[in-house]
């Protein structure tokens, strides 16, 4: 209890030197939803070809599209810190993290909220129950999005610290590599049964960050998956946040055996 | 007492831009693990934009652009998009927040000028690794990568260079923000998210909506990738090519004046942070 | 005395890779990339008791920094023996973390865009600092180092020497069973100096703070701490009292006198002669200027006496060497020096 009112004292603290920067809010929020609105545009286009994409309509996607959004503004409200860790590392920052007398990772990811995940948190809140109006979706799912949000938001943290952790091992003074699994979780944005099988493996059971809306949304368009299948996505998820652990506590090691 | 200096001769300063080249360049290639990395992502991003086309023609094969011209063009896309990546907005950004920008205006050297030969070593260093994407195409879709005829391909390489000129004009005007809201990467991102939209990029223009494509014509981005791409692939030839060609000079040339009178603008507000 | 800190045989040896000089070579760093071994810390063994107030010194690259990382485990040893608190630090990182408190001296800790109260408050739960004790070290730091005025500034608006104050302020309130303190006055003026100092002093006669301080400003040791460690490319060069370090490297004081006018080569003679039999050297007798040098304690008056007997004498000093001069004569000194 104790841990959880210090890791609240020290996010809120946190936020409130973001708000700091009034500037960097409004343009932020104004980028964020920007680019989400480009990618929009590619799925705007793409449907000016097909009606459909694998029997998926354009509505139903958009509910895709808006889930990603969702659980991206989340990780970038809450842990977006990880997106710093190369520079860090490059520069020796880690050492006084290392001081204090909580846990690395969590500590780390708590403290350097981003502002523009606002946007990305709203245009993703609009984009799903817009979507899941229009599909007509039971009243149960719009109950249920926030906790299919908070997972997705988990494993794709999840994936950002496995990658940020191989920064230990390869010292790279930016961050592009994370750039990695916001592409693939970019690409799930789309239902992953249209990817060779290979992608599928890696985008539903690897770096499953497929699975958060691409099986709760399957289960509400009827398509395959149940509720049961969409509910065990929430407790891997946990599993799998929790595991990313492991490779933090690895590179840790490098960073010990290395120091600057 | 040593006399006053004279203002630098033209040759003095081309010696001080080769120079300032000479150390970008060298400054591209110190990381390697980065640049390795920004091509990985960079792919994984094409292919899942290609991918998504692909079950597009699986659906229905027929099309305005048969399937295989679809890929090669998001390839060359991709390729194109790769060489004119700049991070200017960002670089300028940082030392603009950290008051460093300073020391960059105290230099003898013209500020526009210096960041012009940053892009360009840029857009050496990513062109030659696009080179890389590019050719891999050869390996997917064989002689089909090659261009329409000897003469588009020299045009292609006109318009390239002119889109680079063109990608530069827009991301100075863009930069001159960064001395306004002091934040590189909130400048950096909405450049990208209109370049991402309205480049081209994604999909041939030719796709676009009604609307879209109308917004389109009115914005220099279309420039920097698709009217290079469309000459290699042939779909424009002749004077429709060099209209085109003119244009993009057009915006080269507009977009460089107004970066100018914005920059002075913005130095004349400029408070230095951190100071 | 309860045991602090236990290094025995500690070492660490870094790897770090060469870069090919020239454009060519920056394209081939692309493809390879040759590493060197380099020994920061190379076996070297002390221990220190609860309370005790050691001063760490040594020139850049000496070590320093490498040995305060592995005693703080922000990084691992590469061999030996070490253990802090009774914690193998490196290991158990997070449990030492609560009893020890470090300034950076280079990394202040504040946050930069919030009031310094707010880093404080976060502090407080961090440490899980009772509130009888966060009182006490709050006030003590409050009224010691003046930050009242500071409290409720953005960090970014606060002056090198207000932050630095602030940082110290902020390793210290949970009252640390040892303090680690990196360059805790790098960049201050004298008058903060010295505040800081008190401080420190005060901090450890109150709690009884094991204290470890490197710093390249020999006062911060002279009065702050008794106790000096002297590394040196990675050895240990010197573990003792302040008081023994000035008896095994002050071995020579001086007497320096302004004669009237400048003595005869024939008088300076005699006068080399007399002093040899008390144990004293001419040094120096150029002019106005004369300097007599000797080792044994005590003789002063004796060659003060044949001095003033023999020569005219306008002004006369004595001089020790202190431990300042003893130390720019060591690095000075030193063989192989880059």
């Amino acid at each position: 209890m104790k841990t959880l009112k210090l890791y609240w004292l020290a996010f809120s603290t946190a936020l409130q030197a973001k708000f700091e920067y009034r500037v960097d809010f409004f343009l932020g929020v104004l980028t964020s939803c920007m680019l989400q609105l480009s990618a929009l545009v590619s799925l705007w286009v793409i449907f000016t070809q097909t009606p459909n994409l694998n029997g998926w309509s354009k509505e139903e996607i958009i509910l895709l599209f808006g889930m990603v959004a969702g659980a991206l503004g989340l990780s970038e409200l809450f842990f977006n810190h990880i997106w710093m860790v190369p520079f860090y590392i490059v520069m020796g920052e880690l050492d006084r993290l290392l001081t204090y007398p909580v846990n690395s990772l969590y500590f780390l990811l708590i403290t350097r909220p981003e502002l523009h995940s606002f946007g990305n948190l709203v245009t993703g809140l609009v984009l799903s129950y817009w979507a899941l109006y229009h599909l007509n979706a039971p009243l149960l799912y719009y109950f249920l999005l926030p906790l299919f949000l908070f997972s997705g938001c988990l494993l794709y943290t999840a994936g950002l610290v496995l990658f940020a952790s191989l920064s230990f091992r390869f010292i790279a003074p930016t961050s592009m590599h994370l750039m990695i699994p916001h592409n693939l979780l970019n690409a799930t944005r789309y239902p992953v049964t249209i990817y060779p099988a290979a992608v599928q493996w890696i985008l539903l059971i690897l770096v499953p960050f497929g699975s958060f809306h691409y099986l709760p949304a399957s289960w509400l368009f009827g398509k395959e998956p149940g509720l049961g299948l969409a509910l065990a996505v929430l407790a891997a998820s946990l599993v799998f946040f929790w595991e990313s652990g492991w490779f933090w506590r690895w590179g840790l090691k490098q960073y010990e055996s290395t120091g600057s | 007492m040593r006399p006053l200096q004279p203002p630098l001769t033209f040759t003095q300063n081309l010696e001080s831009y080769r120079s300032l080249l000479v150390r970008c360049l060298k400054g591209s290639f110190s990381y390697k693990s980065t640049t390795i990395n920004n091509l990985l992502t960079t792919l994984v991003a094409y292919a899942i934009t290609i991918m998504i086309w692909h079950q597009v023609y699986q659906q229905n094969p027929n099309h305005v652009i048969p399937s295989t011209q679809m890929y090669v063009y998001l390839l060359l896309a991709g390729a194109v998009n790769y060489a004119m990546s700049l991070g200017m907005e960002f670089r300028i950004g940082q030392r603009i927040r950290t008051g460093l920008i300073a020391t960059d205006l105290l230099k003898p050297i013209d500020f526009q000028m210096a960041q012009a030969i940053q892009s360009i070593s840029d857009g050496l260093f990513n062109g030659a690794l696009s080179f890389v994407v590019f050719s891999l195409g050869f390996f997917l879709f064989g002689t089909q990568m090659l261009p329409s005829s000897p003469s588009a391909f020299l045009l292609f390489l006109v318009s390239f260079v002119l889109g680079f000129t063109v990608i530069y004009g827009i991301g100075f005007v863009f930069v001159q923000g960064a001395f306004y809201t002091y934040s590189g990467y909130g400048i950096f991102a909405a450049r990208n998210a209109l370049q991402f939209t309205f480049s081209g990029f994604s999909a041939p223009l030719d796709y676009y909506p009604p609307l879209l494509r109308t917004i389109t014509d009115y914005l220099p981005f279309r420039h920097t990738i698709y009217t290079p791409v469309a000459i290699y692939m042939g779909w424009v030839t002749g004077p429709a090519a060099y209209l085109l060609l003119l244009q993009q000079l057009g915006w080269t040339v507009g977009l460089f004046l107004v970066g100018k009178f914005l920059m002075g603008r913005a130095l004349k507000q400029l408070e230095v942070q951190g100071g | 005395m309860e045991n602090a800190l236990h290094v025995e045989n500690l070492a660490k040896s870094y790897k770090r890779s060469m870069r090919h000089p020239g454009l060519l070579g920056a394209f081939k760093g692309l493809f390879s990339s040759k590493t060197q071994e380099f020994q920061a810390v190379k076996g070297i063994s002390f221990s220190i008791n609860r309370g005790e107030r050691v001063g760490l010194i040594g020139e850049n690259g000496a070590g320093k920094s490498t040995t305060l990382k592995m005693l703080t485990g922000i990084i691992a040893p590469t061999s030996g023996k070490l253990e802090v608190l009774g914690l193998l630090p490196w290991k158990q990182r997070r449990e030492l973390a609560l009893n020890i408190g470090v300034v950076f001296g280079q990394r202040p800790q504040l946050l930069w865009d919030i009031p310094v109260r707010e880093t404080f408050r976060l502090l407080k739960a961090m440490y899980r600092i009772p509130s009888d004790v966060y009182e006490v070290t709050y006030k003590e730091a409050v009224r010691r180092l003046d930050l009242e005025p500071l409290l409720g500034t953005p960090v970014r608006l606060l002056s090198l020497g207000q932050r630095m104050r602030c940082d110290l302020a902020a390793s210290l309130l949970h009252a640390p069973a040892i303090a680690f303190l990196d360059e805790p006055t790098i960049g201050l003026d004298l008058t903060v100096k010295e505040q800081v100092r008190e401080y420190i002093r005060d901090m450890q006669d109150k709690f009884g703070v094991t204290l470890l301080i490197t710093t390249h400003d020999l006062k911060d040791i002279t009065e702050v701490c008794d106790r000096l460690l002297l590394l040196d490319k990675g050895t240990l060069l010197f573990d003792g009292s302040l008081k023994a370090f000035e008896k095994k490297f002050a071995n020579e004081s001086r007497i320096v006198a302004d004669l009237e006018r400048p003595a005869t080569a024939s008088a300076l003679r005699k006068l080399s002669a007399e002093m040899k039999k008390h144990g004293g050297i001419v040094t120096g007798g150029e002019g106005h200027k004369l300097i007599v040098s000797y080792r044994k304690e005590g003789s002063a008056p004796v060659l003060t006496q044949i001095l003033l007997k023999r020569q005219k004498v306008a002004d006369l000093t004595l001089e020790k060497t202190d431990i300042e001069t003893i130390v720019t004569r060591i690095y000075r000194k030193k063989p192989g020096k880059n």
